[in-house]
């Protein structure tokens, strides 16, 4: 009987144990996917591309996996929208020796244009912080949205950046700051 | 019924435990499978992550790792522990389930990972357990409902309607479940049924398996009956094939022909028998009857010869019958070794010849006995006659001397005299008429010997004189001992008279002389004679016969043998081995008791008691 007791509360116990580990793993995995990264302060001024009605750039890390899945999102709403969007895409940092997975994507962007600085020149120029981080402009200049085109860290749903393009264009996106889910760009300063 | 219900029961546990063990181990493998996958596609997709140029392992990695392997340990753990059990299921859903989200959370939430889900529940149907689903749906739907709450971007990809796309999510997972609960709802008929069938089956062959058991049990009865015969049978049986070839042969024909089984077997079936005739008979015979269906051997008694393993042809009768096997004559032949009765048969041949001749004894007795008188009247006749001749020839004689003849006359007549011997015949003649009427006395008495020996249409009891039984006999047996013994007669002569059987008593009496005379011949050849005592003595209720020789005597292994009938150690025409059992049989009749003692080679002597009276159990002939 006792012996009984016993291994009930042993396993009882070692349930318990395990249930916590599961959730705190779960916890920090969910906590490790929502947690966005450091958005850009002030949006730059830019002289947007008079050809198009719009212009939408991305500041990116070449490397960066979680960036793989905002770009992917990009050239989603870039096939669908290419004749309204001019897009630019600013890899920031030195460019690797070998092409990588993102800069990959970003040549599959239809019309996209892609730019090389470096972090500090991104922080200056750009104000981003986060591999991610989009703007996009009207023709005006006027910016229409800052922040990422993801729902959370590497998150691969290219609805969800086909729905904020759909709300920026039909003119019904309520932010025009949303969170961006990436890779530190890094900079002089850190 | 009770029975197979209860057997279906057992046999649908069964049956379900063993899909649900192997299941058990299909997730376990699936799952070690799925653990290894996960770490690796983490590692490919996300290896590390940056912050300028400054990079470090990716969190999905880590997550994989150890939350993997919290979600993985209960699987292994149950599956290897507590295989089959319904916990066991529960964990493998709810831990499966949870692989899925960490599976779909390192894939960074891609559509087609969530076919993992459904994947799951597939491999969960294999269970046939349809509650364990439930468990699975549960946490499905937890972690879409949570994660939905919290960050609904990251799990349906749009902010609009999240509510409502939880609802999407579960309802095809729902969808997914309701044919899946069908499916394991008809699996577990499946399973009943086939259980059912099963053991009913079993039941039907148990009770098939009893009937083939009992079958099998005479039919082992019924071979081993066979066997016993075929091995133990005294008669040879010989099976050949349809070519004529031995398959078979048992132990007597074995014996019969002197071969040995292994090394027949395969052998055309004449050459077993007797080169010469018998084997070309029996091969002539089996061409025959395969070629025509008939043969002279097939379905008949035929004497033939086989060769013993000394070498010696020995007589054996031979049937041989053909019985067809699958459209193919099987030949049987059953072997009997008759040497015995052939020798039986020589030994009848020879008694019923001695019988004839005894028959024909007493008509010869008295066909001899007629001249045999008349001769011995004119002998006797010319006997006394010759004495008176004699006399006259004497008168002659001293007359013719006493005249005065001239001397040619006298030398005339005395020549005549010594040329008839004259003298000699006056002197000799009477001796030969007296040895003349001795010899046909001689003859006389033989012959009034046979009719008393052969007392034709005596055989009832009457009084007997036993001493003149024996006197009678021994005349009539003279020949049979006058050449290799003496017998000498102890005759008690105050014997009385006892009620008996003549012919019977006279024929104990010749086989124990005759016997006594072979017997001192075996012993003495020629060499010298040998002694036979003939006694009879009286008490106040039997009379005692004894007969007693010198002969080579009767060794101790056979005294027990020597009044069966046949038995005989002497050669063919010399003995039947019948007289001491008629012997016997005659003793027996006449109430009495015959007993031996012998020495090998130091002579026999058998006592005959008799009663005096009549005999109480007197058994006519």
């Amino acid at each position: 009987m006792k012996g009984n007791v016993r291994r009930i509360l042993f396993g009882a116990g070692l349930a318990a144990v395990w249930a916590t580990a599961l959730a705190y793993g779960v916890h920090a995995a969910m906590r490790y996917e929502a947690t966005p990264g450091r958005r850009a302060s002030t949006a730059p001024t830019l002289a947007p591309d008079s050809s198009s009605e719009w212009t939408c750039v991305m500041v990116a890390h070449p490397l960066c996996p979680c960036t793989r899945t905002s770009l992917v999102a990009l050239r989603e709403v870039m096939a669908k929208y290419s004749s309204k969007f001019a897009c630019r895409i600013v890899f920031v940092g030195q460019r690797p020796a070998e092409e990588t997975a993102n800069m990959e994507i970003a040549s599959s962007i239809p019309g996209a244009r892609i730019e090389w600085i470096s972090a500090d020149d991104a922080q200056q120029k750009y104000h981003a912080f986060t591999s991610g981080q989009t703007f996009v402009y009207k023709r005006s200049g006027a910016l229409a949205f800052s922040g990422g085109v993801t729902p959370g860290r590497g998150v691969d749903q290219p609805m969800f950046a086909l729905g904020l393009f759909d709300a920026i264009l039909e003119g019904t996106l309520a932010k025009k700051e949303g969170p961006v889910f990436g890779c530190s760009l890094g900079s002089t300063s850190q | 019924m009770t029975t197979v219900a209860a057997r279906t029961a057992e046999l649908k546990a069964s049956h379900l435990d063993r899909i649900r063990r192997s299941t058990d181990r299909l997730f376990l493998w699936l799952t070690i499978v799925e653990y290894v996958a996960g770490v690796f596609v983490a590692y490919i997709l996300s290896p590390r992550t940056y912050s300028g140029t400054e990079s470090a392992i990716h969190p999905h990695v880590l997550i994989a790792i150890v939350l993997g392997a919290v979600i993985t340990a209960p699987i292994v753990y149950a599956t290897v522990f507590w295989p089959g059990q319904y916990r066991t299921r529960c964990i493998v859903a709810v831990c499966h389930m949870l692989m899925s989200a960490l599976l779909i959370h390192i894939s960074g939430g891609r559509i087609e990972t969530h076919f993992h889900v459904f994947g799951t529940l597939a491999f969960l149907s294999f269970y046939r357990d349809w509650r364990i689903l439930i468990w699975a749906t549960v946490v499905v739907a937890a972690d879409h409902l949570v994660r939905g709450i919290y960050i609904p971007e990251s799990v349906y990809g749009v902010i609009a309607n999240a509510e409502w796309r939880f609802v999407e999510h579960a309802g095809w997972v729902a969808f997914e479940d309701v044919i899946l609960i069908a499916s394991c709802i008809r699996g577990v008929s499946e399973v009943q049924a086939i259980a059912q069938q099963q053991a009913e089956l079993e039941a039907t062959n148990e009770g098939v398996e009893a009937i083939v058991k009992e079958r099998t049990e005479e039919l082992r009865e019924s071979e081993l009956q066979k066997t016993t015969v075929f091995e133990n049978a005294l008669d040879g049986i010989v099976t050949a094939n349809s070519e004529g070839r031995i398959i078979e042969i048992n132990p007597a024909a074995e014996r019969i022909f002197g071969v040995s089984r292994h090394h027949v077997l395969g052998i055309p079936l004449q050459n077993i028998f007797c080169p010469g005739q018998s084997q070309e008979f029996v091969e002539t015979s089996l061409q025959a009857h395969a070629s025509s269906g008939r043969g002279h051997l097939v379905n008949q008694n035929v004497e033939l010869l086989a060769v013993s393993e000394t070498g010696t042809p020995i007589p054996i009768e031979v049937s041989v019958m053909c019985v067809p096997v699958k459209g193919c004559p099987l030949y049987t032949a059953f072997v009997r070794d008759i040497s015995e009765r052939k020798k039986l048969e020589e030994q009848l041949a020879h008694t019923n010849k001695m019988e004839s001749l005894g028959q024909l004894a007493p008509g010869v007795a008295h066909e001899i006995n007629t001249p045999n008188q008349y001769i011995g009247d004119n002998v006797r006749f010319v006997e006394e006659s010759f004495g008176s001749l004699v006399e006259l020839t004497n008168e002659y004689r001293r007359t013719l001397a006493e005249s005065r003849l001239s001397e040619a006359n006298a030398k005339r007549i005395k020549e005549l005299e010594e040329s008839a011997d004259l003298d000699f015949m006056l002197e000799q003649i009477p001796p030969a008429l007296t040895q003349a009427l001795e010899g046909v006395e001689r003859v006389g008495s033989i012959i009034r010997a046979m009719k008393e020996f052969a007392h034709p249409g005596v055989e009832s009891f009457t009084m007997v004189d036993l001493n003149r039984v024996i006197e009678s006999t021994v005349m009539v047996a003279r020949n049979e001992w006058k050449y290799v013994a003496n017998v000498e007669l102890d005759l008690d002569p105050s014997l009385p008279s006892i009620q008996g059987n003549p012919g019977e008593l006279s024929q104990v009496i010749l086989n124990l002389v005759v016997n006594s005379a072979q017997a001192i011949e075996q012993k003495f050849k020629d060499s010298e004679k040998g002694s036979i005592l003939i006694a009879t003595r009286a008490d106040s209720t039997h009379v005692t016969i004894t007969v007693s020789d010198n002969g080579c005597g009767i060794p101790d292994k056979i005294r027990n043998n020597v009044f069966d009938p046949f038995f005989t150690t002497k050669g063919v025409g010399v003995g039947t081995g019948q007289g001491l059992a008629i012997t016997r049989n005659a003793v027996d009749r006449h109430a009495g008791e015959i007993t031996l003692a012998s020495k090998a080679n130091a002579g026999a002597t058998f006592v005959i008691r008799l009663p005096i009276g009549p005999p109480e159990k007197v058994q006519c002939a």
